[in-house]
């Protein structure tokens, strides 16, 4: 069979068992494999946009809220391997050692970020909150975080302040600190670059509403573009 | 519900990637605008209301998991959350060993389902179908509802050939057979 049939009944939906299986195994990797599916998966769609919706039972939404609990409960428990180093080093070592470290627990080589920028978000007395590193060309935003606690009914929002009109734009809301790595858009990507620091502020849920930085700033770190202090190193 | 117009494709991408950001008021929004399309959808495949929810619940988790992977220039976000889904309908579909006569009951059972407003089409999407559906009429009776009976109601080959009193590689052509020149048919267009 070849690959256009083969997509096209992946879609569909006729393509069962140990065949299917294969296919997903093959869509992991084969992105011409992926295109068709794309295309069929797009087209098709077409045909259930008549339908009408089905209300879901309540319990489903429960059942999902209860199943995320379930998901973040441990790693809220887990404490923080290297806590303890943080409180007895300087800002800018704890800046490389933070990197450092980070890219040595990445147990698979091909997860390790390509590092260009870095932030490390720290509260008042000096301990850090957050460490926040764009990666492989600002492709991907790689957190790390500490024992950071969200009071009940808010979120927490990350916000770029521009190192050209010193104006606040948000990156992102958080309702959890269990996020590892992100996708970063292009237009978060230029914010980043243009950014002297980062901010992390406790807002309503949803983040700010007038897409302004509330006054609870818990923490904030200068933005540093990588490739630099490796030469200064 | 509207789910599919063209500026609400920019709400879905947002709410997708704030669940990205693991903000679960996003997903709780997100589960209220697609929540009855996507259950639908499982629906016509299980055919059963407890099955269908979960689904929904394997789904919504699956969405708020990959949220971080879902690329919006790769796929329009209903399309990428409706093909969630769906293969999570398909996989429980595969795990039950029940054979109905889906074919007899399905117009009627279409008219049935319950609760849901008509999803709001952009321009751009009712293009999509209209054409989808023009080119489906050039293949032939056969072939068209082989095509929606697998894709709409999850039947396999030997389901759509028991419904056409045909052998499964009958099935099997008419569907490699229809995809070629739907293929073609859509790419005219």
């Amino acid at each position: 069979m070849d690959d256009k049939s083969l997509a096209f009944d992946y879609v569909t939906g006729v393509l069962r068992g140990a065949e299917r299986e294969q296919c997903e195994q093959r869509l992991r990797s084969d992105t011409a494999l992926q295109a068709e599916v794309s295309f069929w998966e797009e087209q098709l769609m077409s045909l259930s946009d008549e339908q009408q919706g089905i209300t879901p039972d309540p319990e489903v939404w429960r059942g999902i809220e209860s199943r995320l609990q379930q998901q973040t409960r441990p790693a809220a428990a887990r404490p923080s391997r290297f806590a303890w180093l943080w409180p007895s080093v300087s800002a800018f070592a704890t800046l490389m050692l933070a990197v450092c470290i980070w890219l040595l627990v990445a147990r698979d080589p091909l997860q390790q970020p390509n590092a260009d920028y870095v932030a490390i978000l720290t509260d008042e007395s000096g301990a850090p909150q957050l460490t926040v590193l764009t990666a492989t060309g600002g492709v991907q935003l790689w957190l790390k975080w500490e024992a950071v606690k969200i009071n009940a009914d808010k979120n927490l929002q990350l916000w770029a302040i521009s190192k050209r009109d010193g104006q606040a734009r948000p990156l992102g809301v958080f309702a959890q600190t269990d996020i590892q790595q992100l996708p970063l858009t292009v237009p978060q990507w230029r914010l980043i670059k243009d950014a002297s620091h980062l901010i992390l502020t406790e807002e309503d849920v949803g983040g700010s509403p007038l897409d302004e930085p509330s006054e609870i700033v818990l923490a904030k770190g200068v933005c540093v573009l990588l490739a630099q202090v490796k030469k200064a190193i | 519900m509207t789910v599919s117009t063209d500026n609400q494709d920019d709400e879905l991408i947002n709410l997708i990637a704030r669940c990205a950001l693991r903000d679960q008021t996003a997903l709780k929004v997100l589960f209220e605008r697609v929540g009855p399309y996507l259950n639908a959808l499982a629906w016509r495949i299980l055919k059963s209301k407890e099955l269908s929810n979960e689904v929904l619940q394997e789904a919504f988790l699956q969405i708020w998991n990959n949220a971080a992977s879902y690329r919006p220039h790769l796929a329009r976000p209903l399309t990428w959350m409706a093909s969630i889904a769906r293969y999570r309908a398909l996989d429980r579909l595969a795990l039950e060993t029940r054979i109905k006569d889906k074919f007899v009951a399905h117009n009627d059972e279409m008219e049935d389902l319950p609760g849901g407003d008509e999803p709001e089409r952009s321009v751009g999407a009712s293009q999509l179908r209209f054409h989808l559906h023009q080119c489906l009429t050039t293949l032939g009776d056969n072939i068209k509802r082989s095509i929606e009976l697998a894709y709409l109601y999850g039947y396999s080959r030997e389901e759509i050939a028991q419904q056409f009193a045909t052998n499964t590689n009958t099935v099997k052509s008419w569907l490699h057979r229809g995809a070629e020149r739907l293929r073609l048919c859509l790419e005219s267009k």
